[in-house]
């Protein structure tokens, strides 16, 4: 489990990332050996009797070219991200926008080719796999994306549009089976039948997003990703798609990972959660413990910044308005450097601090060299 | 600061009876969008308009600001500072929106023009609200843009340079650079994530102590308008169903629609949902259009036949009103 294993694994991608990323990655990922060995071992005591997924260094860099003569620079949209996914967890991904939330979803299907690190699926290296095996195996791996305005075809059927995957793998046997599935979606996902024969264009937001998990759900995946599932719907609306989902994983044994920046929704709806900031994760652990210890300053940051019905708790939160460092120059040290509260200077601008766990065989890692521990 | 503190005097909008009718896209008919709602916005007083898509919301905002399409049907009365908005000429309008009424609208990205800078856009706005000279409107338009928070030294900045925080507060600094009265906020913080909202919340609250800026928000995020607001004015399909202060409102709703809508919001504290088996109500839909009774009928679930009957009017409650029959009459005394 090297890197190279990682490198090797580019089969994909473009010619100019790959000739760039790899010099400048090394010395982004400090110590790989001794975290790959702490990864590997965390993930033979606790994760693999019944991980799904793994995630491992998972990076995804863009080369900018700033003028022909220039050097190019890495934007690193993900930065060495690693974690696991156990069978029927949901994995909760929060961070501002431009954290890398959404890069990491689309690298982990490979929508997005990943720069280095490497995605396991069911013992399958998504990486090292052809572009037959992987589409083969995108059946068991769907995602659901914000804006359903946007990613359903407005030239389908809502009929055709849920039944394209049954189509693309076969899963239909004749015109009579894959009509009666089409319709058990859209009664399980609590649309009429009637709304088959209609088009994106006529339907609601809450109607369009229960076609987009009709559609993601029709093949029968294993591994969901729902990416800003809610975020464009009414409270109301939101309240019925979110309870959707809870009775669909109950009853599809679903492993989900869900993105949002709407950290209200996703300490709600997930197990565990994980908090990006930068292209990294510097705290994951059970939702219930990063809600209420938030180790790290930027996530005692963003839960601060959560508005709160309660009048008692009206109190608008002093935010610190200092910068985060340039994704174009990446810092020496923690990217929250600028922002922090607990940032000594000598130290958290000179090293990357690594996601550890905050006590021995604790599950809650943070990255942080002065997290909060009250 | 509550409606009883403020008398007539501090009123700066008053709408009564505002209607909209938009024509429907084939035929004659109409719709109508807002259906003879009345409140108030005092001086510095920041009131929030809520409710769900299609209530009528952002129509309401628009019919203030004159920016309705050309075939709509406007009745009602629209008061701003004692002098009748729904009578001015598009010339007098003019030089309402801007230098007495400024605007924000949600998505920063579009309202913005990619071709100029940040600088650019509220130096523009400076000269045109204000009638400054070249240099006396960049300096201006620096002031206002370091008055939200906006660095100075990103005033030559592209809108595709900036963060969707930092194109907020542009556009606030445009639409307070004809120094207005009173400033319609419509979702302006939806698109923004949720550090980013709170900044542009701390400098709207600022800007309200400050310079006693007035302020209507519309918003479906009901947390942040609890945070924001001091009065709550709830809207369900074009009519106002409750209003009263924010601490009324939200901490003992008396519609049952304005109940129902915080119900749906996940609670806090991480406890993961399928340990608890926790279901998060659920407003259900219309099963048709309503009828002659209450509109919220269709989907209440304290529903009797009276409430399909009678169309209710509203009743008083604690420091505002709701419009619901079963909000007892008496409770006006306590």
């Amino acid at each position: 489990m090297t890197e190279r294993a990682g490198r090797n694994g580019l089969t994909g991608t473009s010619a100019d990332t790959q000739a760039s990323a790899p010099e400048s990655l090394d010395d982004e990922l400090p110590g790989v050996e001794a975290s790959d060995a702490s990864f590997a071992r965390g993930a033979r005591d606790r994760a693999r009797p019944q991980a799904l997924l793994y995630v491992q260094k998972l990076t995804k860099a863009y080369p900018m070219n700033r003028g022909f003569f220039r050097a190019t620079n890495l934007l690193h949209a993900l930065n060495g991200v690693s974690f696991y996914l156990r069978h029927r967890e949901t994995l909760g991904i929060v961070g501002e926008s431009g954290s890398g939330k959404s890069t990491l979803g689309r690298c982990m299907l490979r929508l997005t080719e990943p720069t280095l690190g490497r995605v396991v699926f069911d013992g399958n290296d998504l990486m090292a796999l052809s572009a037959s095996e992987l589409r083969a195996l995108r059946r068991r791996m769907q995602i659901v994306l914000q804006n359903p305005y946007s990613s359903l075809d407005p030239h389908m059927t809502v009929g055709d549009i849920i039944a394209e995957g049954l189509d693309v793998f076969g899963l239909a046997a004749g015109s009579l089976d894959r009509r009666d599935q089409v319709r058990g979606w859209c009664d399980r996902v609590g649309l009429s039948e009637s709304i088959t024969s209609r088009y994106p264009h006529e339907l609601s937001g809450g109607q369009r997003q229960r076609v987009a998990i009709a559609r993601a759900l029709a093949v029968k995946p294993e591994f969901l990703i729902l990416d800003e599932p809610t975020s464009a719907l009414d409270v109301s609306v939101q309240a019925q798609i979110l309870n959707l989902l809870q009775d669909l994983q109950a009853e599809l044994g679903l492993t989900q990972l869900f993105i949002s920046h709407d950290l209200r929704t996703v300490q709600y709806v997930s197990d565990r959660i994980g908090v990006m900031h930068f292209g990294k994760l510097v705290e994951l652990g059970p939702a219930r413990d990063v809600v209420a210890r938030r180790h790290h300053p930027y996530t005692r940051a963003l839960f601060d910044a959560l508005p709160s019905l309660d009048p008692a708790r009206r109190s608008l939160p002093v935010l610190r308005d200092g910068a985060d460092a340039s994704p174009l120059a990446p810092p020496h040290g923690c990217a929250y450097f600028a922002r922090c509260p607990n940032a000594e200077r000598g130290r958290c601008d000179v090293e990357v601090p690594p996601l550890k766990e905050t006590a021995e065989r604790s599950r809650h890692r943070v990255a942080c060299w002065h997290p909060f521990n009250d | 600061m509550t409606t009883a503190d403020l008398d007539n005097t501090g009123i700066l909008l008053a709408i009564r009876d505002l209607r909209v009718e938009l024509p429907a896209p084939i035929g004659e008919e109409t719709f109508t969008v807002v259906d003879g709602i009345s409140f108030n916005v005092h001086r510095g007083e920041t009131v929030a308009l809520v409710g769900e898509s299609g209530a009528g919301k952002s129509m309401t905002a628009a019919a203030v600001m004159h920016l309705l399409p050309d075939d709509a049907i406007v009745a009602g009365s629209i008061e701003l500072d004692g002098r009748e908005l729904t009578r001015l000429s598009e010339r007098e309008l003019v030089r309402v929106r801007g230098r007495e009424i400024g605007l924000v609208f949600q998505d920063p990205s579009t309202a913005l023009n990619p071709m100029y800078t940040a600088g650019w856009h509220v130096t523009e706005a400076v000269t045109l609200t204000r009638g400054l000279r070249r240099k006396a409107a960049v300096d201006a338009a620096r002031e206002a843009l370091v008055h939200v928070g906006f660095p100075a030294e990103r005033f030559d900045a592209y809108p595709h340079e900036l963060s969707g925080g930092m194109r907020q507060r542009a556009m606030l600094a445009i639409a307070l650079a004809g120094e207005p009265k009173l400033l319609i906020a419509d979702e302006p913080t939806t698109a923004l994530d949720v550090v980013a909202g709170a900044r542009i919340r701390a400098v709207l609250a600022e800007l309200r102590r400050e310079r006693d800026l007035a302020l209507l928000v519309i918003s479906h995020d009901l947390p942040m308008v609890a945070e924001l607001a001091s009065r709550v004015v709830v809207m369900y399909a074009g009519e106002v169903v409750e209003h009263g202060p924010t601490s009324a409102v939200f901490g003992a709703p008396a519609h049952p629609y304005t109940r129902d809508l915080l119900e749906c919001l996940p609670p806090l504290g991480g406890h993961g949902t399928r340990d608890q088996k926790h279901r998060l109500a659920v407003i259900p839909m219309p099963d048709g259009p309503p009828g002659e009774g209450c509109r919220y009928a269709p989907r209440c679930r304290d529903v009797i036949q009276a409430c399909r009957d009678e169309h209710p009017s509203m009743r008083p409650t604690h420091g505002g009103e709701a419009r619901c029959i079963l909000v007892p009459e008496a409770e006006a005394a306590r």
